[in-house]
């Protein structure tokens, strides 16, 4: 049963790390929340705008 | 022109593809799923109920010596199982969760599952509980087959509720992802990722439970069974229950004649807690003790001595209204002649 649960945290955390760097985010922090969190980390980035996006709008930057 | 990959992006797809890969691997059956604990224990049931104290609770099986060359259970299940089968001899205790098999004049078998209780060896019977509060009997001579029941292996209902929760989940996040993806503003995407988010944590829920029950009805069919079988050349029940230690005599305190006995009798003649209580109908009590009351003759008053006697049965209920005959018990130094005594 561990393993069955570190099997899926190790693929939410490779799916989430992935999606964060195709966003702009920072991919280390998205890659532990998404072994923390499982499907709930990657729903999270999903709502989560560009960052690219997001300088491009953003004048101070 | 397309731009090469940079290394953390080669590595997280790498990542992700390998991951992926072995989660599908796990779901389809692969060995890696194989998290599951042989059950190697028998299971246990709580029996609570009240219980006449001279009922063993413990059950013996004996084998054949001719039996050594058939196919009979003989595994010693557990370290600190309810159960053991060593050698010739299977004890099976209080609370072992058994299948019975048997036959009854002019019926078909059938089969009782329940904890075993104990042995009624004044009629011969196997007594069994399925709920813990009602008695089921079966008779010792109608008994074809003991199936001593192990432990449902535990790593079941947790494989139904990974493989129903998380993979449910997986297909929920995958959907939102593609629907999220779909549109075009924040705000729609913002309402698609909730809404995803919602029917996907839903349906995982469903599908926790669902898949624990799954594994619960696999784990009951795969939990392992110990029979023996009850007959001539295979296994037989014991009749005699087994040696047990000798019960400790009750506490008997010398009564030393005193002035004030009318108030130290009751209290010297209740009942210890060692005595055991009165059985329910049906159980033939232990034969009193036949021993005729004493009369005692009256002490002389020079030299008084306490009567061996008068030490009685601890079970004797006092009864202070008793109008005892005066001669009948010796007098004691403090008593004065003609006040009624207790004998």
């Amino acid at each position: 049963m561990i393993l069955a649960v570190l099997i899926h945290a190790v693929f939410f955390g490779f799916l989430t790390a992935w999606l964060a760097e195709r966003k702009g985010h920072r991919v280390s922090s998205w890659f532990v929340l998404g072994v923390a969190l499982g499907a709930l980390a990657t729903l999270v980035l999903l709502l989560q705008p560009d960052e690219a996006v997001d300088a491009a709008h953003d004048p101070a930057r | 022109m397309v731009a090469a990959p940079r290394p953390r992006s080669r590595i997280l797809s790498t990542g992700l593809l390998l991951s992926g890969l072995t989660v599908a691997a796990f779901h389809s059956g692969f060995p890696l799923g194989c998290a599951i604990t042989p059950g190697a224990r028998v299971e246990k049931l709580p029996v609570e109920m009240p219980l006449p104290s001279g009922l063993p609770d413990e059950l013996v099986l004996s084998r054949s010596p001719s039996l050594d060359g058939l196919t009979v259970s003989d595994a010693l299940v557990g370290a600190t199982s309810t159960s053991t089968v060593r050698g010739r001899r299977a004890r099976i205790q209080r609370g072992t969760s058994l299948e019975i098999l048997f036959e009854r004049p002019g019926e078909a078998p059938a089969v009782i599952e329940g904890a075993f209780v104990g042995l009624e060896r004044s009629r011969g019977w196997l007594l069994l509980t399925q709920d813990g509060d009602t008695l089921e009997y079966v008779d010792v001579e109608q008994v074809r087959e003991l199936t001593v029941r192990g432990e449902a292996p535990s790593g079941y209902i947790g494989r139904g509720v990974l493989v129903g929760g998380l993979s449910t989940a997986v297909l929920s996040a995958a959907t939102g992802a593609v629907l999220v993806a779909s549109m075009d503003d924040d705000v729609s995407q913002a309402i698609a990722g909730i809404c995803s988010a919602t029917i996907g944590g839903g349906a995982s829920l469903v599908a926790l439970g669902v898949g624990a029950a799954v594994g619960n009805a696999q784990a009951q069919d795969a939990r392992p069974r110990y029979p023996h079988p009850i007959a001539p050349g295979a296994w037989s029940i014991d009749p005699e229950p087994p040696a047990a230690p000798p019960a400790p005599p009750p506490p008997r305190r010398p009564i030393e004649p005193q002035a004030d006995w009318p108030d130290l009798l009751p209290s010297q003649y209740a009942p210890s807690p060692s005595v055991p209580p009165t059985p329910p109908a049906g159980l033939e009590p232990a034969p009193a003790p036949s021993t005729p009351p004493t009369v005692l003759e009256p002490a002389p008053a020079a030299s008084p001595t306490p009567s061996p006697t008068a030490s009685a049965s601890p079970t004797a209920s006092p009864s202070p209204s008793a109008s005892a005959s005066p001669s009948a018990v010796p007098l004691s130094p403090g008593d004065e002649p003609g006040q009624p005594r207790l004998p």
